[in-house]
């Protein structure tokens, strides 16, 4: 009986062993995160490989197993190797001297995308330690496993239950901190902040206006109030102010910043929010029309100064611009303030957004159109010698544009204008021509009366409607045909234009107008798609309104061919002439026929007189 | 002294001959005519289905031919219309074509402008506008269709 119990208990204690090796880790990987004061560190992952367990799951020596991991460790990763006891000591080292170099080398590692967020602010409004990781030492590790299995150490059925986790811990500034194997450790402590207002208004599309401000609550005031105010007076920026008020309780801390250009924005929120910020200009994506001038920027707000991790404070963004020729676009971020108290209704548009802690850049984008709006065009279109065509078109416009929008205008305006060769000017006495195949298209500023841009195209019909497309676009049209034979006195011209520069102008409705004319010179309309009542014929020009930028004219006009007339008077002419010339030669040949067969007539009867009479034998008229 | 007055009259004659040729000379400069544009015209104005069908590239006359002749009927189905609205008002239905100058596009070839001009019982009714792409055939020039 006793030697029965032995052997079960043997059985069982067996069992035990065998169901523990099937079961549990061969070892535990512990991890310990050392950071440094200047965020540089490493991470030590130590493996402890019983002799046993080694026998247990290796297949091969010791040096087998080293030879192996020498050959397989990534590069940005070290390890140790020691022997006590008949016990085996590994540790893996990924040493790295920033934040950014080691979420690199994990990434390299796991050859993931992984996110890291490590910080250890110490200002007045945040310090402490801060670290969140999505990773684990055995994703860092699993190129050791797949190795063991390569190279046949360890069974594929085992190898999952090789290795398990063990403890973690972060050490930083000679503190000690545990964590899961998924590293968190948030020892961050804060000066509480109400909300952080940012405004901006646009007065110009180079020129803003700049204000933040801060709302710091009574407890915090009460807590640190000297040393808010003390740090709030040593990051205002040269170029601002800073303004103290107290209202409810509520400190308001208000910097302000007029007439910034981008560059000074970004100096602003660099020197109130910290060097993690910036402000630049947003990708140009063209202007719509040479009269409009598309601008933006883009502020990246980091908070981490002030509200590092905590997202009970907000961050507000606003923004208004205060020049009704800039409208802002749908660029824009726009998050609608919902039961949000609006401190600013004077702001055309509130974008809210929230800080949802960390290191995360709050992204807003302020993108907007300045537009210079058209008044008044004037179209005039006159036929030259050797069928080529002038067309003069001149756009006033509303408000007079700065010297460099000037120089913009002009230059975006010839920049339409598709042709190689160019002279370049940009003003009026030195105007811009572009000779082309596609006619002449000249481009210049009038500056006498208002500002108005005088667009001169020049050539062949087709070629003015070449030159049109490339201006105001592919809807352009414009034809002249005519009926006349080469003989006919009248001629019948046909003249076609359908002027669009929708796209060209910016305009109200209510404040434009349009006034094309043509000279016609003596030819009488016949028909038009014009009806009569809106257009006027005076002095042999032809001319019409419209409200908006586009017209279509369709002409018909009956003409004299002055050469066909003057071809058939000369050739009349000629004509009687040569009748008279042969009606002549007629009578003289009458004249001349008697003498010469020595027959004379009476000259008063016209009655022959024989040869030897000297009298009219009809009338008795003497004959000599 | 007869034969001085002669001899001006011979001048004058040859004169005003010569400045009328120049004249001539000069319209038809002015006016220049395009051939084919000249038979397209006088196909759509005479209703010549056949010749308008001659103006368009061989491969395609049979086709020129249906739509002439469908362009044309829609006159006389026009003219049925007018009849039906209205028996006084029976509109006889014209055409004028006017032609502009050819011109050479960016790949080489010619494009013809072309406007006709509808009238009703004399009365104008329509311009519309389109151009004649020109294509060569066998040395020989046809609307592309």
């Amino acid at each position: 009986m006793k030697k029965l119990k032995k052997y079960l208990l043997l059985i069982l204690t067996v069992l035990a062993v065998m169901f523990a090796a099937a079961c549990g880790s061969g070892t535990t990987i512990n991890t310990e995160l050392k950071i440094n004061e200047d965020l540089s560190g490493e991470r030590d992952m130590q493996m402890v490989f019983s002799n046993s367990t080694f026998e247990s799951y290796f297949t091969g020596t010791i040096e087998d197993l080293n030879a192996t991991i020498s050959e397989k460790i990534p590069a940005s990763m070290t390890f140790d190797y020691s022997e006590a006891d008949g016990t085996y000591y590994y540790v893996f080292r990924l040493a790295f001297s920033s934040p950014e170099d080691y979420l690199q080398k994990v990434n390299d590692i796991t050859g993931a995308e992984h996110t890291l967020t490590l910080s250890s602010p110490d200002g007045l409004w945040v310090n402490g330690f801060y670290v969140d990781e999505d990773f684990a030492s055995t994703d860092l590790l699993q190129w050791f496993s797949d190795a063991l299995v390569e190279k046949g150490h360890v069974s594929s059925s085992n190898i999952g239950s090789l290795f398990g986790d063990g403890d973690t811990k972060v050490s930083y500034s000679g503190n000690s901190f545990s964590t899961g194997k998924r590293i968190n450790v948030d020892k961050i402590e804060y000066l509480s902040i109400g909300h952080i207002d940012v405004l901006t208004e646009i007065c110009d599309i180079d020129s803003f206006n700049r204000e933040v401000n801060f709302y710091i609550p009574a407890a915090s005031m009460n807590a640190k109030g000297d040393e808010i105010s003390n740090y709030m007076s040593s990051v205002v920026p040269s170029f601002a102010t800073l303004d103290k008020e107290e209202e409810d309780g509520t400190t308001k801390f208000s910097f302000k910043g007029n007439g910034l250009d981008v560059k000074k924005l970004d100096e602003f929120m660099k020197a109130v929010f910290g060097d993690g910020n910036t402000c630049y200009d947003s990708d140009y994506k063209g202007d719509p029309s040479p009269f409009a001038f598309s601008q933006g920027f883009v502020d990246e707000i980091s908070l981490a100064n002030y509200v590092m991790g905590n997202t009970s404070t907000a961050l507000n963004i606003y923004s208004k611009v205060s020049d009704d020729r800039i409208v802002l676009t749908s660029d824009n971020y726009l998050y609608y303030v919902g039961n949000y108290a609006n401190l600013y209704p004077d702001y055309q548009i509130n974008v809210y957004q929230e800080y949802y802690g960390n290191s995360d850049l709050v992204k807003s984008v302020n993108s907007f159109i300045k537009c210079y709006n058209a008044n008044s065009t004037e179209v005039t279109l006159k036929s030259k010698a050797g069928g080529k065509w002038n067309r003069t078109i001149e756009i006033g416009l509303k408000d007079m544009p700065t010297e460099t929008e000037q120089t913009r205008i002009l230059e975006k305006i010839n920049a339409l204008i598709k042709t190689e060769d160019t002279a370049v000017s940009d003003t009026e006495e030195k105007a811009k021509d572009k000779k082309t195949s596609k006619g002449t298209t000249t481009v210049k500023a009038d500056t006498k009366e208002g500002y108005k841009v005088v667009i001169e195209q020049e050539g062949k019909v087709n070629e003015i409607l070449e030159s049109s497309h490339d201006l105001f676009g592919r809807a352009n049209d414009m034809q002249y045909t005519v009926k006349s034979g080469a003989a006919s006195v009248t001629k019948k011209t046909a003249l076609y234009d359908y002027l669009n520069m929708r796209d060209f102008v910016h305009y109200d409705m209510n404040d434009f107008k349009l006034t094309y004319n043509v000279k016609l010179g003596s030819s009488k309309v016949i028909y038009s798609n014009i009806p009569k009542e809106r257009y006027t014929l005076e002095k042999g020009t032809f001319t019409c309104t419209a409200v908006d930028p586009i017209i279509e004219v369709e002409v018909l006009t009956s003409s004299t061919n002055l050469f066909a007339v003057l071809m058939w008077v000369f050739l009349a002419a000629f004509l009687i002439l040569v009748c008279i010339m042969i009606v002549k030669a007629v009578l003289a040949h009458q004249k001349e026929k008697p003498a010469k067969a020595g027959n004379r007539f009476c000259t008063k009867c016209g009655t022959m007189i024989p040869a030897g009479t000297q009298f009219c034998s009809k009338c008795g008229n003497k004959v000599e | 002294m007869k034969g001085l007055f002669k001899q001006k009259l011979f001048i004058c004659a040859i004169v005003a001959f010569v400045l009328s040729m120049a004249c001539l000379v000069i319209s038809s400069v002015s006016a220049p005519r395009d051939s084919l544009a000249g038979r397209v015209s006088t196909a759509i104005e005479n209703k010549d289905v056949r010749l308008l069908a001659s103006c368009f590239a061989p491969d395609h006359q049979q086709d020129a031919e249906t739509l002439g002749s469908s362009l044309f009927s829609d006159d006389a189905l026009e003219l049925l219309n007018a009849y039906r609205d209205d028996q006084s008002k029976v509109k006889k239905i014209t055409r004028e074509v006017l032609t502009g100058e050819r011109y050479q596009n960016d790949d080489g070839t010619y494009s013809i402008p072309i406007s006709i001009i509808t009238s009703y019982d004399g009365k104008i009714e329509s311009m519309e506008q389109t151009v004649l792409d020109v294509i060569k055939v066998n040395g020989k020039e046809y609307i592309s269709y």
